[in-house]
């Protein structure tokens, strides 16, 4: 069975290669998304004080510390049994926000706009944010612009963009200042007016894309995400829901420290990754989404009115439950939106400025469980400690890991549409890995060495032998 | 006098990646009190980077790298390149200058010194390969800083 590989696949965070066998009719039998980089995360955290938690999570990742931060302290509230103070909770609330603007408009900016702007059949040396910057510098700067927003509402926040030791067990460090509040306030305009008017040029550009929008993991699954007790958005705190693909609730108000009675992990050989799927409905049945787009079509309403304004339209895409992966990227922008209009209230509540904002206590449970929606999806800490404090056992599911079924199924789709004989074209590879792109995965923060990750394309005989073999970059 | 912008990058969970910003932490406190001395560590090179990098007279980049020799120091001009795309939420030191030059009409001078890393496994210290190694890229990465230093105060001077 001749097989095209494509390793590794670029614009994506972490290490990862895709395989795509052909039958011997020249068509797509089967396809995997790998991912190639062993974590270790579990085991390398083992023995360590539990307090130390949160900064050593944080540095698992460049793009979304914040989120293993919070993830982390809220298992760690709970090791210490405390209920932190209602501001600290607001302030992780606007941290967590802002990492949502400034992860999203990476994803959307300077990864996923090239294509929408070039083309899936341009010229991959031009394919890029430089592309972007030459074709419509106004909206390079724009994702600049709401990058910069949501770091710099981290670094004033935290004290520094990447890996902020603000957030910690029982709350935060530090109370809010009324000059930081209103700087932050003032930046709110500006992000807001950029995420209307690229919403507006998004939606004039989806009539282009109706093969991709036919093609990219559109199929049936469950979604699977925080909601708060009345459906609404939920992003820091909620009951875990999960509907299908027609809308209807399949679970509610399952209680997130009993996940490991309704998630399962499987572990397939081709990859470090763990598939996990919904247990009740056995693997690989119970296949399901997270993310932007599982949290649109799980929310009953956003909560802020020009985002709720857009959550009604985007709804009317697919006669509500909106079921193409390549409208992740539409959700994004929507959930910017949110995040940006959430600040802002969050900013006027009268507490906002509480000099309460820790609680101290020492380790009264000998487990925690912390969840939380980070910009890829369901974010889960679970941590057990012994009498000392110290870490005997970790257990961490990430949002990629719960998207991997629906990206794996996904890649099959769109070669199975887009791969035909055994000559391999630019646009067909590009729209295999934008259908990966589509989710953001984060695999894992990389190892990166300068000039070490090409893209390497190989077609294989059904023998292993090497037929055909494309180096780019 | 035009600005220094030094730039270390790397994972600071993952051994020797993050020797860049060992050396950026040194050069930070070593020029504390200078003020056209700028430097950033960060875990990568991201896009909003490109308006400092724009702001600069010349840009140091800070970085491992894999190869057959470890502890090999190596030294390298950088000029804006605009592809290939970058592999990860990272990007390049090139396409970083490329897209200065497109979004704020200036590319300045920049070189890259990178060393080549023993290990790469989870974990915050350094292997002892590269520890040991340390001071002479601290002191590679300054005297590439003074070199720039002293001939834009030349030029300036004329």
């Amino acid at each position: 069975m001749p097989t095209v590989t494509i390793d590794p696949v670029t614009r994506i965070e972490g290490h990862s290669k895709i395989t795509i066998m052909m039958g011997d009719d020249g068509e797509v039998q089967d396809a995997h998304f790998h991912v190639t980089q062993f974590r270790g995360f579990e085991k390398f955290c083992e023995g360590r004080p539990f307090e130390e938690m949160p900064a050593l999570m944080a540095r698992i990742c460049g793009i979304c510390p914040v989120s293993h931060l919070i993830t982390s302290a809220k298992a760690c509230d709970m090791i210490m049994a405390v209920t932190i103070p209602e501001t600290a909770e607001k302030l992780r609330r606007v941290m967590n926000l802002a990492q949502i603007v400034q992860s999203h408009a990476l994803s959307f900016f300077h990864l996923s706009s090239p294509d929408f702007l070039l083309g899936f059949d341009s010229d991959p040396a031009t394919r890029n944010i430089v592309g972007l910057l030459q074709r419509n510098p106004k909206m390079a700067r724009e994702g600049i612009r709401l990058r910069q927003f949501g770091q710099q509402i981290i670094q004033w926040l935290g004290g520094k963009r990447v890996h902020p030791g603000w957030i910690v067990p029982g709350g935060v460090s530090e109370p809010l200042t009324v000059e930081r509040r209103d700087q932050i306030l003032a930046t709110i305009p500006e992000a807001i007016s950029i995420v209307l008017h690229t919403l507006s040029w998004f939606k004039g550009q989806i009539e282009r894309f109706r093969e991709e929008i036919r093609t990219f993991a559109n199929f049936p699954t469950l979604f699977l995400g925080l909601a708060k007790p009345d459906g609404g958005l939920a992003l820091y705190k909620g009951w875990v829901r999960v509907v299908d693909s027609t809308g209807e609730t399949v679970a509610d108000h399952l209680n997130p420290l009993d996940y490991q009675e309704f998630l399962g992990e499987a572990v397939e050989p081709w990859s470090y990754l763990k598939s996990t799927y919904y247990k009740p409905m056995g693997y690989p049945d119970g296949i399901y989404r997270v993310g932007p787009l599982a949290r649109l079509n799980l929310a009953k309403r956003c909560g802020t009115s020009l985002a709720d304004a857009e959550l009604a339209e985007f709804r009317e895409l697919e006669r509500h439950t909106v079921l193409s992966s390549f409208y992740y990227h539409y959700a994004r922008l929507i959930e910017m939106l949110f995040a940006v209009e959430r600040i802002q209230s969050l900013l006027h509540d009268a507490d906002i400025l509480s000099k309460h904002v820790r609680a101290h206590a020492s380790p009264n449970n000998a487990e925690g469980v912390g969840i939380m929606e980070a910009p890829r999806g369901t974010l889960i800490h679970h941590y057990k400690v012994n009498e000392d404090g110290l870490i005997t056992h970790a257990n961490m599911i990430i949002a990629t890991g719960h998207n991997n079924l629906a990206m794996n199924r996904g890649v099959l789709q769109v070669a199975r549409h887009f791969v035909h004989g055994e000559k391999i074209e630019e646009g067909m590879l590009n729209r295999v890995e934008a259908v990966i792109r589509a989710f953001d995965p984060c695999l894992s923060c990389s190892t990166h060495a300068s000039n070490q990750m090409p893209l390497h394309v190989q077609l294989r005989s059904r023998d292993g032998d090497l037929l055909d073999e494309v180096w780019r970059g | 006098m035009p600005k220094v912008l030094v730039i270390g990058y790397g994972n600071s969970l993952r051994g020797d990646d993050n020797v860049g910003c060992h050396v950026a932490q040194m050069l930070e406190r070593h020029y504390h009190d200078v003020p056209d001395v700028r430097v950033i560590g960060s875990h990568q090179l991201t896009p909003e980077m490109a308006e400092d990098v724009a702001a600069s007279g010349f840009v140091l980049f800070l970085d491992a790298a894999a190869g057959q020799t470890a502890g090999s120091i190596q030294s390298a001009t950088v000029t804006p390149q605009p592809g290939p795309a970058s592999f990860a939420h990272h990007l390049g030191p090139a396409l970083l200058l490329s897209a200065a030059m497109e979004l704020y009409g200036s590319a300045p001078l920049a070189q890259l010194l990178t060393i080549v890393g023993a290990s790469f496994e989870l974990g915050d210290p350094l292997s002892p390969a590269i520890a040991q190694r340390l001071p002479e890229f601290f002191e590679q990465a300054q005297a590439i800083v003074e070199s720039y230093r002293h001939s834009a105060a030349r030029e300036l001077s004329h």
